[in-house]
């Protein structure tokens, strides 16, 4: 009788694919624990380039100041004024962080600030949408804000009326300090409106300040 | 903790790349010369992408404690210095695609192109002067400590996969690619984007090293699925030339593999095709490759390779994240492992 082949390991194809798992494992290991260990040894001292020899040391290295004795009060002069150059820069620091500070303090309790939103060109009786951003820079967090428009108005005295002006989302959610809130503003344009360029603003209840300027291009 | 599926990821990529894209077109001169310089500027950005870099930068930052707009000039730095390299690269690499479109270099030459990619490093170089007053000057000089770091691991890889393709150098293990990837991409796809995000929401307090950790799995993992997606991805999704890295003679990790298994006649062809110039490269040729990867087994190497590097990811989430309470951010910065591994764009 012939020997019959063993039969197959139907655990073999898994042990196979365990072991190429444990070796991008244990090859990833030991080439991210090499990088950490080159960036430790490779930590800069304060300068990145060797000091250029004193030309009056001597020999054994000590410097020949009696050879110059002009020499120890210009290096002490040079100490001082780079001394006064980071006293003047941490002062100017200091005065940056409090003018920033003032300026919070001074302005608005809630200001809001927006870029300007340009539109169209669009032809009368047709709809066209921008995306925007709001932004509130400082203040407390407010209640929620509904969106609103003024009139967009034409140099001829046509207007667009706010009702033809839609916002999503219409209200937006409570406003975090230094947060940010994208808008989707859909103007539809009525039909047998004057062509040229139409300017208004979007405000929003509950943030007094904030007011961003748009402007639509209507084509013939 | 609930985990994210990779559609909601896949969302949460989209925010932010809605955001950081936003912030960047602030960055894009208007003036002249539009035609010859700015306008080729703002072409890459302009095609969207997976906007995974600045993901993880605003995600870290919000995570460690941070909000969203402190880390919005590092992440419009880090996508204006990725889409330079990617300018760069691609006129290195004669890549014929990008984002679906033909490269800035076949659409407008090589010397406006170099130009251009130079443009938008000194672009990033404005944004993150910008964070000096954004988050003072201690803080800044550490995020341009790191851009620093970042910038030279990622041109030292790249040095490195030119010369070695230069070179034709063959005796090339997975130890070496990983070396070449941990440099070349992780370090600006994941470990950078981490570490300054990190770095900006704790005010300098989070440990860095474990974030290289975290970072580098992270990338492998991503670096990986894109070789393979190069391979046998979709290309409506991918967006790349299809089999770009097999035509520009990349040493992937199908390659090195497919180099220390092949013996004989198969090992000839696959040393014949290495040794090739890229314009010599035909699709019958690149269609050999890869039906020598799968008799192989290459391919299915990669994919269990970096399921493995996922695994290691996991474990080191948990050490890097230890301290980080949960939130929407640190989800998505977890499921972030599963997504590398899944996505097929």
């Amino acid at each position: 009788m012939a020997d019959r082949d063993p039969a197959p390991d139907p655990l073999a194809g898994l042990r196979a694919m365990a072991e190429v798992q444990r070796a991008g494992l244990e090859a990833a290991a030991t080439v991210v624990e090499r990088m950490l260990e080159l960036g430790r040894l490779g930590t800069r001292g304060p300068f990145p380039f060797p000091l250029p020899a004193d030309p009056t040391a001597g020999s054994n290295g000590e410097r020949r100041s009696e050879d110059d004795p002009g020499r120890d009060m210009r290096r002490l002069r040079g100490d001082a004024e780079r001394m006064l150059e980071l006293w003047g820069e941490w002062m100017r620091l200091l005065l940056d962080a409090a003018a920033d500070s003032a300026e919070v303090a001074l302005g608005p309790p809630s200001r809001g600030a927006a870029d300007r939103l340009s539109l169209g060109p669009a032809k009368p009786g047709g709809s066209v949408s921008g995306r925007t951003w709001l932004h509130v820079l400082d203040g407390p967090p407010t209640a929620p804000a509904r969106l609103t428009a003024t009139a967009l108005t034409a140099a001829d005295g046509s207007t667009i009326d706010p009702g033809a002006i839609a916002f999503e989302p219409a209200v937006l959610g409570t406003f975090d300090l230094r947060s940010s809130q994208e808008i989707v503003v859909t103007v539809d344009l009525p039909e047998g409106i004057a062509p040229g360029p139409y300017h208004g603003h979007i405000l929003a209840t509950g943030l007094p300040e904030l007011s961003l300027p748009v402007r639509i291009e209507v084509s013939a | 903790m609930t985990p994210l599926e990779v559609a909601p990821v896949e969302a949460e990529l989209e925010r932010y790349g809605a955001l950081t894209g936003e912030a960047l077109r602030a960055y894009l001169p208007e003036g002249e010369p539009r035609r010859y310089l700015w306008d080729l500027v703002a072409d890459y950005p302009a095609r969207g992408g997976k906007a995974l870099r600045p993901a993880l930068c605003l995600a870290s930052t919000v995570a460690f404690g941070g909000e969203t707009c402190e880390g919005l000039p590092s992440a419009v730095a880090l996508e204006l210095l990725h889409n330079a390299f990617l300018v760069h690269d691609d006129i290195e690499d004669a890549s014929l695609l990008r984002r679906g479109h033909p490269t800035l270099h076949l659409e407008h030459g090589v010397p406006l192109a170099i130009n251009a990619g130079d443009a938008l490093v000194v672009l990033a170089g404005a944004a993150l002067r910008d964070n000096r007053r954004l988050l003072g000057s201690r803080l800044a000089t550490g995020v341009a400590d790191e851009f620093e770091l970042m910038a030279r691991r990622t041109i030292e890889g790249q040095a490195r996969e030119l010369g070695w393709r230069r070179d034709g150098v063959r005796d090339l293990t997975a130890d070496d690619y990983l070396d070449l990837i941990m440099h070349k991409t992780c370090w600006y796809t994941t470990i950078h984007p981490l570490r300054v995000g990190a770095l900006i929401g704790s005010l300098g307090r989070a440990d860095l090293d474990a974030l290289v950790r975290f970072g580098f799995y992270l990338g492998a993992a991503f670096q990986i699925q894109d070789d393979v997606l190069n391979l046998v991805g979709d290309q409506s999704k991918y967006g790349k030339e299809s089999c770009g890295d097999l035509y520009e003679g990349k040493r992937t990790l199908m390659v090195i593999h497919l180099l220390s298994e092949t013996r004989g006649d198969d090992r000839r062809t696959v040393e014949r095709f290495i040794a090739l110039e890229r314009p010599e490269r035909t699709a019958e040729q690149i269609a050999a490759m890869i039906a020598l990867m799968r008799e192989y087994g290459s391919l299915e190497f990669a994919r269990e390779f970096g399921l493995g590097i996922a695994a290691a990811a996991e474990d080191a989430f948990e050490l890097a994240f230890a301290d980080v309470p949960d939130s929407p951010e640190r989800r998505l910065l977890h499921a972030l492992i599963g997504w590398m591994l899944e996505r097929d764009s």
